[in-house]
C-alpha cells in the first residue's frame, strides 16, 4: 500500500535562507510517527510546508500524499483532501466565532467529499460529542477563534477541530507544550481515540512524556534541516536523557 | 476630484439667491424667538458660504458639487414600510414628522413632539435647549439646516426614567422628483437627570441628486445614559451631511455607534462636549465604502470638565476607488485635569485604488491628562488567512470572513439585537458568507 506521506529530498527556503536541507521521511498508513529536534531545527517549517504555507519555497524535492504530489495544491485543497495541521501557535481571529468557523470548515470539507452540508442542529450534535471527548466547555463555541483563550485552551481547540474535521493525516506541532499534566492526558486520549487503520499521525514534540500516551511507531530526529536518525520509541527516551549534543557530534563526525 | 477651488463671487451669489427665495415668508407661523434664530442662521450661512477653499475641516472632503447644484426642498412623501422589531418609532420622511407616535406604556416617562406641537406646547423647553448645542454659527451645514428645516423630532425623557424599548427614528429620504432635492432632518433629545434611553436613527432612501442635510442634538443631563445608534443605508449616490452634537453634564454617559453603509458623499460629524465631571463618552464608528463612495467621519471631543473619559474607535473597509477620511479632534481645556482620552482609527484597504486620510488633532491645555491616538491602515493578515485555509476554507471565503471579522469588532458592540442582527446579515450577504440566522437560534449556555 502507498504510504500516507512520503517526503523526498525536501529543500525549503524562507527569505533566501535554506531551512530544510534534504528531508526524507515515509509515514505509512495507520502509523504514528514522532519528530523531535532542537529549537530552530525546522520542525514547524516542515509541518507548515506540508500544510501549504506559501512563504516557504520548496527549491528541491517533493511531498507525496497518498502517492500524489502536494506541491501544486492550495492549503484549502490539501485540507479538503484530508490533511490537518494542529498549529504550534494557533492564530487568534477576533470577530469570527469558533462555532461559525467550525461549521464553515466542516461544510467546506463535506462539500468536497460530496456530502450534504450540516444544518445548525446536526452540526451542534457533532461538535458536542467532540467537546465532551476533550472535556471542553460549550461556551468556547460562542467566543471568537482562540481570542483570549489560555495556552491550553488553544491547544485543545486545535484538537477539537481535528476531531470534528476527521482528517486522514494529522500533523500536531508541539500540541503538548503549554498543557498541564491533566490536560495532556485529556488531549492524548482525544488523539488516541482518533487513531484508526486509515489515519496517520505525525507528532512533533520536545518531550518524551507525550509519547508515553501517544505511542509512536517510529521516532525521527530533525537536526539542522535534515532527518539524522530514525528509530523506535526508545530513541525518544535516549534523547530525553542525553540531549541532542551526542547526535550532533555523530553527524559532524560522519561528514568527515 | 478637483483641487481646492477658490470660491467665486458668482457661486456665492447663486447660492444665496437660491436659498433666500426659499426662506422668504416661510416660517411666519413660528414664535418670534425661534424665527429670530432662523434669521440668524440664514445670516450665518450667507457669511460662511459653503466650505469650499482652505478650510482645514474640509480639506479631504470637497463639496463643490453641492455648491453647484440648485436644490429644491424635497416634497412631502408617503411613509415607507416600518420594520417589525419592537420600538417606540417615529418617522421623519423628507424632513417631516409623519403620523403619530404610539408608545402608550411609556407615556409617563417620555414625550415626543413634532416641531409645531413642540413650539405650541413646550416653548420653554425649546427656548432653553433648542439649537444650543449645534455649532451653526461656525458650521455652514448646521446653519443651513437651522435656516431650512421643515419639521423636527423633539424627545424628552423625564428624570430618573429608563426607557427599555429603543426609540427608533426612521429617517427616510423619498426621491420622487427628477430635480435635485434636499431634506433637513432635525432632532433634539433631552435626557433629563438620571434617565436612560437607547436611540436608533436609520437613514434610508435617497438617490441621485438627493441631499440629506441633518442636525441632531443630544442633551444628557446629570447622570443620564444614552446609547445612540446611527445606521446610514441611503442610496449610494446620496449626499449625506449630518452633524450630531452632544453635551454631557456630570456623570453622564454617551455611547455612539455610527455605521455608514450607503451614500455617495458622506460626512458624519460627532461633536461631544464634556461639561461636567466624570462624564464619559464612547464613540464607535464603522464604514464600508466601495465604488466611488466618499465617507468622512469627523469627531470633536471637548474636554471642558475634569475627570472625564472619551474613547473613540472608528473602523473602515474600503474597496474599489472608495475614499475614507477620519478627522478626530480632541480638545482638552485648561481646567480639564485627569482627562482620559483615547482615539483609534483603523482602515482596511482592499484595493490599490482605495484611499484613506487620517488626521488626529489633539490640543491639550492641561498637564495631568492621558491622551493617546493611533491610526493603522492595513490589509488582511496572512497568518489568519493561512489558518482558515488549512481548515478547508477557500481563499475567497477566508478573505470574506476576515473582512467580516474586522467589522464585527464594531457591530458586536451594538446592543439592540435586531439592529445588530440586521447589520451582521447585511455584511455576511455582502461578503457572500452563509447567514448566521440558524446558528443564532441554537441556544448555548
Ligand atoms: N518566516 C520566517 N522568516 C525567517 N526565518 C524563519 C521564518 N520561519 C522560520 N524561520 C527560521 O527557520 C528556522 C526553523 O524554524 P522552525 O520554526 O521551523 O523551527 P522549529 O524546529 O519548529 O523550532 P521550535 O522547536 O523552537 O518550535 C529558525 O531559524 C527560524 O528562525
Ligand atoms: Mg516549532
Amino acid at each position: 500500500m502507498e504510504p500516507m506521506l512520503e517526503i523526498r529530498d525536501l529543500h525549503v527556503q524562507v527569505e533566501g535562507k535554506e531551512i530544510l536541507k534534504g528531508v526524507n521521511l515515509v509515514l505509512p498508513v495507520g502509523q504514528v510517527h514522532a519528530i523531535m529536534g532542537p529549537n530552530g531545527s525546522g520542525k514547524s517549517t516542515l509541518a507548515a510546508v506540508i500544510a501549504g504555507r506559501e512563504e516557504y519555497e520548496v527549491t528541491r524535492g517533493d511531498i507525496l500524499y497518498r502517492g500524489k504530489s502536494l506541491l501544486e495544491l492550495e492549503p484549502e485543497e490539501r485540507a479538503r483532501e484530508g490533511i490537518f495541521l494542529a498549529f504550534q501557535y494557533p492564530v487568534e481571529i477576533p470577530g469570527v466565532t469558533n462555532m461559525y468557523f467550525l461549521r464553515a470548515a466542516v461544510n467546506a470539507i463535506r462539500k468536497h467529499r460530496g456530502l450534504p452540508e450540516l444544518d445548525a442542529l446536526d452540526f451542534l450534535q457533532l461538535v458536542r460529542e467532540k467537546l465532551s471527548l476533550l472535556h471542553m466547555d460549550e461556551s468556547l463555541l460562542k467566543r471568537s477563534i482562540n481570542e483570549g483563550f489560555s495556552g491550553g485552551e488553544k491547544k485543545r481547540n486545535e484538537i477539537l477541530q481535528m476531531a470534528v474535521l476527521e482528517p486522514c493525516l494529522c500533523i500536531m506541532d508541539e500540541t503538548d507544550s503549554g498543557l498541564d499534566i491533566d490536560a495532556l492526558r485529556v488531549v492524548a486520549d482525544g488523539v488516541n481515540s482518533l487513531r484508526a487503520p486509515d489515519r496517520s499521525i505525525l507528532v512533533i514534540t520536545h518531550y518524551q512524556r507525550l509519547l508515553n500516551y501517544i505511542i509512536p511507531d517510529q521516532v525521527h530526529v530533525l537536526l539542522d534541516g535534515r532527518i539524522v536518525r530514525s528509530g523506535s520509541r526508545e530513541l525518544a527516551l535516549e534523547l530525553e536523557s542525553r540531549g541532542y549534543g551526542w547526535l550532533e557530534q555523530e553527524v559532524a563526525a560522519s561528514k568527515l | 476630484m478637483q483641487g481646492a477651488m477658490p470660491e467665486s463671487v458668482e457661486t456665492r451669489a447663486k447660492m444665496l439667491e437660491q436659498w433666500t427665495t426659499f426662506w422668504r415668508n416661510r416660517f411666519a407661523h413660528e414664535p418670534r424667538s425661534l424665527q429670530a434664530q432662523r434669521r440668524e442662521a440664514q445670516d450665518a450661512f450667507a457669511q460662511l458660504g459653503y466650505p469650499l477653499s482652505k478650510n482645514e475641516d474640509w480639506k479631504y472632503t470637497k463639496v463643490h458639487l453641492i455648491a453647484e447644484t440648485s436644490w429644491k426642498l424635497a416634497p412631502l412623501a408617503p411613509a415607507p414600510a416600518e420594520p417589525n422589531w419592537p420600538a417606540i418609532r417615529v418617522l421623519l420622511v423628507n424632513g417631516r414628522f409623519v403620523g403619530r407616535v404610539v408608545h402608550s406604556p411609556w407615556h409617563d416617562k417620555i414625550s415626543i413632539w413634532n416641531w409645531q406641537d413642540a413650539f405650541q406646547e413646550q416653548l420653554d423647553l425649546l427656548e432653553q435647549h433648542w439649537n444650543r448645542m449645534a455649532r451653526w454659527r461656525q458650521h455652514p451645514f448646521a446653519a443651513l439646516n437651522t435656516a431650512c428645516f421643515q419639521d423636527a423630532v423633539i424627545i424628552r425623557v423625564f428624570p430618573n426614567q429608563e426607557i427599555e424599548a429603543p426609540i427608533h427614528i426612521l429617517i427616510h429620504h423619498d426621491a420622487n422628483s427628477a430635480e435635485p432635492q434636499a431634506c433637513f432632518p432635525r432632532i433634539l433629545v433631552c435626557l433629563e437627570s438620571g434617565s436612560k434611553a437607547t436611540l436608533v436613527e436609520t437613514y434610508t432612501g435617497g438617490g441621485r441628486h438627493c441631499f440629506t442635510c441633518g442636525v441632531v442634538e443630544l442633551l444628557l443631563e446629570r447622570g443620564a445614559h444614552l446609547d445612540y445608534y446611527k445606521v446610514q443605508q441611503e442610496h449610494e449616490q446620496t449626499v449625506h451631511i449630518v452633524q450630531a452634537y452632544a453635551r454631557l453634564a456630570a456623570e453622564a454617559a454617551l455611547r455612539t455607534h455610527i455605521v455608514s453603509l450607503g451614500g455617495g458623499l458622506v460626512r458624519n460629524e460627532c461633536d461631544v462636549s464634556l461639561v461636567g465631571q466624570h462624564g464619559n463618552c464612547t464613540l464607535n464608528g464603522l464604514y464600508l465604502a466601495r465604488g466611488r463612495q466618499h465617507v468622512d467621519n469627523h469627531t470633536e471631543i471637548d474636554h471642558v470638565a475634569p475627570a472625564c473619559t472619551s474613547y473613540e474607535l472608528y473602523k473602515g473597509i474600503l474597496t474599489d476607488h472608495a475614499h475614507g477620511v477620519f478627522h478626530g479632534k480632541i480638545y482638552v481645556h485648561p481646567g480639564a485635569q485627569k482627562t482620559d482620552a483615547k482615539q483609534t482609527n483603523q482602515a482596511l484597504l482592499l484595493s490599490d485604488e482605495a484611499e484613506v486620510d487620517s488626521k488626529p488633532q489633539l490640543e491639550i491645555y492641561a498637564d495631568d491628562v492621558r491622551c493617546t491616538h493611533g491610526a493603522t491602515v492595513g490589509q488582511l493578515d496572512n497568518q489568519q488567512l493561512f489558518y482558515l485555509r488549512t481548515r478547508g476554507i477557500s481563499m475567497e471565503q477566508a478573505r470574506s470572513l476576515l473582512i467580516y471579522a474586522f467589522a464585527e469588532d464594531i457591530i458586536s458592540r451594538i446592543q439592540v439585537d435586531p439592529v445588530r442582527f440586521q447589520l451582521e446579515d447585511i455584511l455576511l450577504a455582502e461578503e457572500g458568507l452563509p447567514l448566521e440566522s440558524d446558528l443564532r437560534k441554537v441556544h448555548l449556555p
